[in-house]
């Protein structure tokens, strides 16, 4: 049974400056004491404060929030990408992400092949790559361009490519940070419907947007994060009536 | 404690998606080389004429015999090769692979992993340089040459774990990248590649301080027909051990801060 825990965890990260990454700063904090260490351009971002919630089976949560509130460390944290400083994060069940859709696509390698590397970085077998294959090319519509290098697509046809792929994985959590636009306004609803029954497949959706539409179409359940802290947590027209 | 269990957990499902660095290691092999006729040969050739070239030079400068002088060079410089660039390369792995780092959850083991393979295939291509100098100067190693299959295992580990360092010291300083291709370019010429060990006086620090005399010598003495010292062997499997426990706990340090180091 799928389920998140997330208990009062805190992410705190160094942002480095120019020199602070240099063996010679190092060694001269070391020398000294570290007296010089407010000298050294490091600089600690607290991304996240005792953000603790718990999401079962059937939940979709939105995360909303200004700018850089905390959105997408989260949905980091969630995919175990960042770990946390401190708290404790229990994640059950297979876990599929929808962050940046391009990722591990190779620009010399054409559409076949690029499902093949994207199923394996996925941790899909080759009989399961296989069978997701028609899927793909019946909803990108690349016909014989599938058998082209994918630097020749342009971007909305990448897009198309890339969103076939991970769309076709099914998963008992998805994790999507912001609906990607994906070309045209027909091919737009197409994706919609194909998000949807994704959605509607998974057993746990988290969801990070600043369209309250979306929200409002997909979730159930919203959290909203301000600097890193949790300002609400709950049903989704409990916290949307105080946001705003 | 559990740092180092989640470091233990990072290697053994490195270990576990096998599939996925081999496949992206020969992926990396063939986007190099797309649209070249000769492809990965081309590295090959490359130091089949580099290696006629110094050969010719050095056996006189050196006054060998060149039949003895070029399988000699060949099959030491087939392996520098393959540690140097390992190395050299080792300093951009967790750069690189940024992209996956910072939108996947896969351990961070498994790009050191298919750095390795990437290397690995780029020695077998060249190891052909090796058979062809043999065929030219009809050298015949016999069979104490199937000696070099354990003797590179025991290599493999050790640049395995050297790569590791690097590539962990390199994401967190920035300033090691141009020390460490500084450091190997010096390492050529103090190791005894070009250059015959006899050449020297009896024993001199600088062949019994080198590691890297021990780490070649477990692998082109068998590709010479002669069988690697008990002190080379010796010195490579304690190298391993010590050297693989030193990275492990860098390692446990390290690991959940790479996400962050790659920006």
């Amino acid at each position: 049974m799928a389920c998140i825990e997330v208990q009062d965890i805190s992410l705190i990260y160094p942002i480095f400056g120019a020199n602070a990454r240099s063996l010679r700063t190092t060694i001269i904090n070391m020398a000294t004491g570290g007296r010089l260490d407010k000298n050294s351009g490091k600089v600690l971002v607290e991304a996240l404060k005792g953000v603790s919630f718990q999401l079962e089976k059937g939940d979709r949560l939105a995360i909303i929030g200004h700018n850089g509130a905390g959105k997408s460390t989260l949905l980091k944290v969630l995919a175990k990408i960042y770990e946390p400083t401190r708290g404790s994060i229990h994640v059950q069940g297979r876990v599929n992400c929808l962050f940046d859709i391009m990722m591990g696509m190779d620009q010399e390698l054409n559409g076949y092949e690029n499902i093949m590397l994207r199923g394996i970085i996925l941790g899909l077998s080759k009989f399961e790559i296989r069978q997701i294959i028609p899927q793909v090319e019946e909803f990108s519509e690349l016909g014989d361009f599938m058998k082209m290098p994918i630097k020749t697509y342009s971007a909305g046809m990448k897009v198309r490519l890339a969103f076939g792929i991970i769309t076709s994985v099914a998963s008992e959590i998805l994790l999507i940070d912001e609906i990607v636009n994906v070309g045209d306004t027909r091919f737009m609803e197409k994706a919609k419907q194909r998000m949807k029954s994704l959605v509607h497949q998974s057993d746990i959706l988290v969801l990070s947007t600043h369209d309250l539409h979306v929200v409002r179409e997909f979730c159930n359940k919203a959290i909203w994060l301000e600097q890193g802290r949790v300002k609400a947590f709950g049903a989704i027209e409990d916290v949307l009536s105080n946001y705003k | 404690m559990r740092t180092l269990y989640l470091a233990i957990q990072d290697l053994k499902k490195a270990a576990l998606q096998h599939r996925v660095w081999l496949h992206l290691g020969w992926v990396e092999v063939k986007q190099r080389y797309r649209r070249s006729v000769i492809g990965p040969w081309w590295i090959s050739l490359s130091m089949l004429i580099f290696i006629l070239m110094m050969g010719i030079v050095f056996s006189r400068l050196f006054h060998q015999k060149i039949q003895e002088y070029i399988p000699f060079f060949t099959a030491g410089f087939l392996f520098w090769t393959f540690i140097s660039t390992s190395v050299i390369e080792a300093a951009e792995i967790f750069k690189s692979n940024g992209g996956f780092i910072k939108q996947i959850n896969l351990p961070h083991s498994l790009y050191v992993f298919k750095h390795i393979v990437r290397q690995v295939i780029c020695l077998l291509h060249n190891f052909v340089v090796y058979l062809l100098v043999c065929l030219v100067f009809k050298f015949n190693p016999g069979f104490k040459a199937l000696l070099v299959i354990p003797g590179f295992v025991i290599l493999a580990l050790n640049v395995y774990w050297i790569c590791f360092l690097v590539a962990i010291l390199c994401a967190r300083f920035r300033d090691i990248v141009p020390m460490i291709s500084s450091c190997v370019q010096i390492a050529f010429f103090i190791t005894p590649i070009s250059w015959m060990p006899r050449l020297l006086d009896q024993n001199p620090a600088i062949l019994k301080l080198n590691p890297l005399v021990y780490l070649l010598d477990v692998v082109r003495a068998p590709l010479l027909g002669t069988l690697p010292t008990e002190i080379s062997w010796f010195f490579c499997s304690v190298m391993a051990v010590i050297g693989s426990i030193i990275t492990f706990l860098a390692f446990s340090l390290a690991r959940p801060r790479i996400a962050f180091w790659v920006d």
